[in-house]
């Protein structure tokens, strides 16, 4: 169950002075069980594209096609709502039950389940994100901290089973550890379900570790599709606002120490450890022999 | 991001115009006799010709008169009813009467509003309160509260909307219909947005502290107002319009 | 102020807080001290009690137990305005500090509190303006610039009256790499003119660029010192929900594969070096 865009753009408060197009012609599709990055400085239209892949938008030119079915009426976008789930980057905004429990559990209640059927999936749903369920499912969403709250979010986005989920900047003021938590969630998911996922975010490392493509926005323009690994190609053009993060810098640094070029498909801080420690191991061995 | 939708005619807009340069107090002065007028007479030609001076006023602001029309549709619901109720209670003139004034004196506003830069505003009422701080009482919180109203009324707009967005995409439907459905559905926005203004309200606070603010307390004043030429006129007007109008009709 | 040059710019002795005599205690029981024109990072990891650290550091919070003296002056509500005006704290939100319309009023508002004259008020405002490169947006509503740009207006506020101690409370969070960069850079800036720079972050790789390092665990000071000594005990951070720089999990994680580097690592560079000489020296 693919997205496609097909010459979307969407313009920003038409008609006031503060008018500002945000997506501008944009085509690509993301096929079915893709994981997808996007990313872009502040301003480039990234928000604007998820909610657009979510149908909170409609274009102002264009069609944005989900499934093949475009989704530019009332009718079709109802219709898929259960399909694609949307996390938004103030999960504050999200949550409105009185226990996470019911939060959760919203979703599920629109569709006619029975109760014991919710609480079953509630329960599944909550361990798979990492909220333990007896600790959480009567607390207040408002006095989780913003990752607990991040968490409860995605946990009522996946407790529909969606087809796609979009996911717009999740880890930002998250501090590491619970980073870490939001990670293996997404590796878990990768790993057990057909799912795309379209990730927005502005840190390079996060979209390394997880995309297999990462799509760059500036000024509302696609300007670079390309796969996470080939992402050398595009660190020094300039006007482009990617730096590189601490693993790239390293890989660069060994590049100049080691006789044949390091793996340049390499993004990932597992791989790299991985690459580097079997080199070394392997030249010791050959020094043993 | 910056859809305002209906308040949009409420927001400054820059220009070069006669009536950007006018003083802020001049302006509220001629508002303020405007008002009285209008309310004053009973008169359909008054209210005409009332009408007639905010669309020439619109002229001399340099603004395209397009933005009558766009301000227009902010109000013409409340118009629509006030006016359906003043003509089933006392006829059809009674009707136009009042629809005459509410939308003069809206279109009015927002003028003064469009032309008048925020701050200027704000200072314009502060001076325009000093003689109520002569009896004792303290407008400088009254004037700051305005200050800090102006500041975060958008910001307080664009969440709600993104809170009503958000939780559209979990299925939430604003039904505009079904009256019970769309209570229980305001209801449910409320609790987000009014936890959203109690957090961001603590923080401004804690960010003025931190700046050495004590409310009620004197501060240096920033910005500074000049009476001119044309805000002297304007005045004179101001005081001779009720006369004008008002007696020999 | 008594004896400035000599006292500490932040001293804290014995320092507990919580809200209420029922509720959890907050921070307890830190002691610490910060020198005049050091570049302190306090990390630690969400609910680790980090921005009521800071809090207390300016009056917004009164100590339950102990006591807070910023360059040579107990908090109190006597001195607290001068104790604001020198200690300046940039907040993790850009768009909840907004106190001015435009941006002229705003960096204005803290010179206006201080009651100084209106020609020395724009005249501070004017040569901050310049500073940060903000002239063009002198008249724009805050609101509309992107958040780095409303960071850089907090910041210009804050220098125009004059503070010692520059407080970053996880000032760059919310901000997108560029203008992460430009604020880490005009950090340095500051930090080279003088003043004190107190850093707070989660962010593993800010810390490195930190004279002193204190790491907050639920509300406990878990350690006190210099980079180096914190890398050799990466655990103290993994433990206060934080991680260490890239470099050092790098090293740390060769380590647990039997391959135990030498030298440092407090950048990409020395890393590969370290490599490139431990593979020579087999």
């Amino acid at each position: 169950m693919g997205i496609y865009f097909c010459d979307v753009s969407y313009t920003h408060a038409k008609g006031t002075p503060m008018e500002h197009r945000a997506v501008k012609c944009i085509t690509m599709s993301i096929p079915d069980g893709q994981f997808m990055a996007i990313m872009g400085s502040s301003g480039s239209g990234k928000s604007t594209l998820g909610q657009l892949s979510a149908g909170l938008l409609k274009p102002d030119k264009g069609t944005v096609y989900v499934d093949n079915i475009p989704i530019n009426n009332r009718k079709s976008r109802s219709q898929l709502w259960n399909k694609i789930a949307y996390v938004s980057q103030f999960p504050e905004h999200q949550l409105f039950e009185e226990t996470v429990f019911l939060d959760i559990g919203f979703g599920l209640r629109r569709m006619k389940y029975s109760d014991h059927e919710i609480m079953a999936k509630v329960k599944e749903t909550m361990e798979l994100v990492g909220l333990d369920f007896e600790r959480y499912k009567d607390r207040s969403p408002f006095q989780l901290s913003g990752g607990e709250q991040r968490l409860a979010a995605l946990a009522g986005a996946l407790i529909k089973e969606p087809n796609i989920l979009i996911l717009d900047e999740p880890t930002v003021g998250l501090d590491p550890s619970a980073r870490m938590k939001f990670h293996a969630v997404l590796t878990f998911l990768k790993r057990t379900r057909r799912i795309s996922i379209v990730y927005i975010t502005h840190d390079l490392q996060d979209a390394l570790e997880h995309a297999d493509r990462l799509i760059l926005l500036h000024h509302g323009e696609l300007v670079h599709d390309l796969k996470t690994t080939a992402i050398h190609s595009v660190l020094d053009h300039p006007g482009i606002p990617l730096f590189p993060t601490p693993l790239l810098r390293l890989r660069k640094e060994l590049e100049v120490i080691f006789p044949e070029l390091i793996d340049s498909e390499i993004v990932q801080e597992n791989k790299l450890l991985n690459y580097v420690s079997e080199r070394i191991l392997r030249i010791s061995e050959m020094d043993n022999e | 991001m910056s859809n305002l939708g209906a308040f949009s005619s409420l927001q400054y807009v820059a220009g070069d115009s006669l009536l950007h340069r006018l003083d802020p107090r001049s302006k509220y002065g001629f508002a303020i006799s405007y008002l009285v007028t209008l309310v004053s007479s009973n008169s359909l030609i008054t209210s005409w010709i009332g009408m007639v001076i905010v669309i020439s006023s619109y002229l001399l602001s340099g603004f395209h008169l397009l933005m009558v029309w766009r301000n227009l549709r902010g109000i013409i619901v409340v118009l629509f009813i006030l006016g359906s109720i003043q003509a089933s209670l006392n006829g059809i003139e009674a009707a136009a009467l009042v629809t005459l004034k509410v939308l003069s004196f809206f279109l009015m506003i927002t003028l003064m509003l469009s032309t008048t830069p925020p701050e200027k505003q704000i200072e314009g009422l502060r001076k325009l309160l000093s003689p109520v701080r002569r009896l004792g009482i303290n407008t400088e919180t009254f004037v700051f509260m305005f200050t800090v109203a102006v500041i975060y009324m958008p910001l307080l707009l664009e969440d709600t909307m993104r809170i009503m967005q958000a939780q559209r995409v979990r299925g939430l439907r604003n039904g505009r219909w079904n009256i019970a459905r769309r209570g229980k559905d305001m209801f449910l926005l409320l609790i987000p947005v009014l936890l959203m203004i109690l957090r961001r309200a603590e923080r401004l606070s804690e960010a003025m502290e931190s700046r050495c603010y004590q409310p009620g307390c004197e501060r240096t004043g920033y910005v500074q107002l000049k009476i001119a030429k044309h805000d002297i006129i304007v005045l004179i007007l101001a005081i001779l319009l009720p006369f004008i109008l008002l007696y020999p009709i | 102020m008594t004896d400035s040059s000599k006292s500490p710019a932040v001293l804290f002795e014995n320092v507990s807080f919580r809200y209420t005599e029922q509720s959890e205690w907050i921070i307890k029981d830190i002691k610490f001290s910060i020198a005049l024109g050091e570049w302190v990072s306090i990390v630690g990891g969400n609910g680790s009690g980090k921005s009521t650290l800071i809090k207390l550091m300016n009056g917004l919070l009164k100590p339950s137990l102990g006591k807070v003296n910023v360059l040579g002056e107990n908090i109190e509500m006597a001195n607290l305005l001068k104790i604001r005006k020198c200690v300046g704290v940039i907040f993790q939100n850009p768009d909840e500090q907004i106190v001015g319309v435009t941006v002229e009023e705003d960096i204005a508002f803290g010179l206006q509190n201080l009651m100084l004259q209106r020609d020395e008020i724009i005249s501070r405002v004017d040569r901050m303006m310049k500073l940060l490169q903000l002239e063009e947006f002198r008249n724009r509503p805050v609101r509309t610039l992107s958040g780095g740009q409303k960071q850089l207006v907090a910041i210009a506020g804050i220098l125009a009256m004059h503070p010692k101690i520059i407080v970053f409370d996880e000032a760059t969070s919310m901000l997108d790499p560029q203008s992460t960069i430009h604020l880490h850079s005009l950090m340095s800036d500051l930090h080279h003119k003088g003043f004190t720079v107190i850093h707070v972050t989660h962010h593993p790789e800010d810390i490195l660029k930190a004279d002193r390092i204190l790491v907050l665990n639920q509300g406990r000071l878990t350690f006190e010192g210099d980079v180096p000594t914190l890398m050799k005990q990466p655990e103290i951070l993994q433990d206060a929900h934080t991680l260490p720089p890239f470099v050092v999990r790098f090293k740390e994680s060769l380590y647990r594969r039997g391959i135990e580097l030498s030298g440092g690592c407090k950048s990409e560079k020395e890393l590969a070096k370290s490599i490139w000489e431990y593979i020579s020296a087999m």
